[in-house]
């Protein structure tokens, strides 16, 4: 049986919380109501309307009970599935199903981390594989990297090429204030870094970061009385393949394949009619993979395809027009903010950064490591 | 009344293996799926019918990272294709990380116990490898 969620749900808030360092004693929570207040507020709801609640966390493991608890929402439908750091657009795709099938109204998404200020650093809820731990990759920067030697070694990828993407993304992290990394950066830069898992320097990583955000969702014909022009989802799709690096087929190939190929399905479309990328960038060799793996461009062409300034502002197929992970704000898990970004560059909110009469936009992400990955495709009303 | 499970726990079963100083892995009894790590159902068809066997402890380097780290020199950590046809992660002794690059043939070196001052909870013996016919 095809799924068909096209233009059955659509985006009506979307808010960040603070982002970069928010400071001691601030919570994820304290954060996540934050961003709920604003989302709220700028779609012209109230907390009551809220039914529907869905979150992901490495602090809490009943991740939406907790978050409910303290902003006071009882809902009638829950969901705290956790695939990692793209699990918000996972939320998206089942807060669709739910609004279809009736369970829920408004559907409320929220995610926060306060891993830069809350002294504990980089926080994960990786459960190490036994049959990897003793061997000390980092987690989870060496999958990652292993991941790359074997793009550039399979399919001549240059480390030019990967540390391109560092630049480009920082290019339009410089078109937004909120960018937690606003300085030039020049390939060189990046390749001189200091080394921290071959061939990764720590310019090839994203930034460490607090911040957390809100997205809501609801029915069309809710949408219409709301304040913002409704986001349409045009098509969703989700996959995961394995846990751990070591049971990974291949490891330039990601399930990204899948979640990509189901949503673009569903939204009729293909990636000829995407006018903006939001690409999970925990790393700089994330976007060649995702470009590849959505079909933009062939399995091993990533490399030249982003280069020349392509991805970047100005360039043929922008991608990451916020600055992404790699800039912006990277708190533990980024996939809302691609949500988030792609949102309100259909809406044409993107200020300096805006891409010029942007009506598809493409949020994806993975989580684990390339474990899981979920693509959404959002349009403006236009594209119905 | 039952005493225990009757699970024989495959990582068990590769841990004793390793303490012997060899590497195993399953091949399926139904539809021949060659598995790594050992589990009590073929991920391919979900038989049972999985049986152990030793590897020759041969392979050749599908991927690789070298850590560079405040508190240790760098080390290599690979995953290895191996000639039976599954895949592990494992570190490279006897050469230069330098040396150490995707395409390079390897063999079993030795089995490292866990050391016990650094035990972590379920961690296991470490096997290493070494350049074939080094």
């Amino acid at each position: 049986m095809t799924e068909d969620l096209r233009g059955k749900a659509c985006i009506v808030g979307v808010a960040e919380s603070d982002l970069g360092a928010v400071g001691e004693g601030v919570t994820p929570l304290d954060l996540q109501a934050q961003a709920m207040a604003c989302a709220l507020d700028e779609a012209g709801l109230k907390k009551s309307d809220v039914d529907g609640l869905f979150s992901a966390s490495v602090y809490y493991q009943m991740a939406s009970v907790e978050v409910a608890e303290y902003l006071g929402i009882q809902p009638r439908y829950t969901d705290s599935t956790t695939v990692g750091g793209c699990s918000f657009i996972v939320h998206l795709h089942h807060a669709a199903t739910a609004l279809q099938t009736g369970a829920c109204d408004v559907a409320l998404i929220l995610y926060a981390s306060t891993q830069r200020s809350g002294g504990t650093g980089f926080t994960t809820n990786a459960n190490p594989s036994p049959y990897e731990l003793p061997y000390g990759p980092r987690m989870p920067i060496s999958m990652y990297a292993m991941s790359a030697a074997r793009h550039m070694h399979q399919y001549g990828t240059t480390r030019e090429q990967i540390a391109e993407v560092a630049v480009q993304t920082r290019a339009w992290a410089q078109m937004n204030p909120k960018a937690f990394m606003r300085d030039p950066l020049t390939v060189d830069e990046v390749i001189n870094a200091r080394m921290i898992s071959e061939p990764f320097t720590l310019l090839d990583c994203c930034v460490v970061t607090d911040g957390g955000g809100a997205v809501i969702v609801t029915r069309p014909d809710r949408a219409k009385d709301l304040k913002q022009q409704p986001i349409y989802l045009l098509g969703a799709g989700e996959a995961h393949w394995h846990r751990h690096i070591n049971q990974m087929p291949d490891l330039t190939v990601t399930a990204g394949i899948d979640s990509g190929r189901r949503a673009f399905e569903m939204a009729g479309v293909t990636p000829e009619d995407v006018d903006v990328c939001e690409l999970y960038d925990a790393f700089t060799i994330f976007p060649i993979m995702h470009l590849e793996d959505l079909g933009f461009c062939a399995k091993g062409e990533g490399g030249p395809f982003i280069s020349g300034g392509r991805i970047g502002p100005g360039g043929a197929c922008p991608v990451n027009t916020n600055g992404g992970g790699m800039s912006y704000c990277h708190p533990g898990m980024y996939g809302i903010f691609t949500i988030i970004e792609a949102t309100r560059q259909l809406r044409g909110q993107g200020e300096d950064r805006q891409v010029d009469g942007a009506q598809v936009a493409v949020a994806h992400g993975v989580g684990g490591v390339w474990s899981a990955a979920a693509t959404s495709i959002l349009g403006t009303e236009a594209t119905l | 009344m039952a005493d225990g499970s009757a699970i024989q726990p495959p990582l068990k079963a590769y841990e004793d293996a390793l303490n012997r100083g060899e590497i195993i892995y399953q091949e399926c009894g139904d539809c021949e799926h060659v598995a790594f790590y050992p589990r009590l159902v073929c991920p391919e068809c979900g038989s049972t019918n999985v049986e152990y066997k030793p590897s020759a402890g041969k392979g050749e380097i599908y991927t690789r990272t070298v850590i560079h780290s405040r508190n240790r020199d760098p080390y290599n950590v690979v995953l290895i294709d191996m000639d039976e046809g599954f895949r592990i992660m494992s570190t490279v002794e006897d050469a230069p990380n330098d040396d150490v690059q995707i395409g390079m043939r390897v063999e079993l070196k030795t089995v490292y116990p866990v050391e016990e001052p650094n035990a972590k909870a379920g961690q296991l013996p470490k096997h290493v490898f070494r350049p074939e016919g080094g």
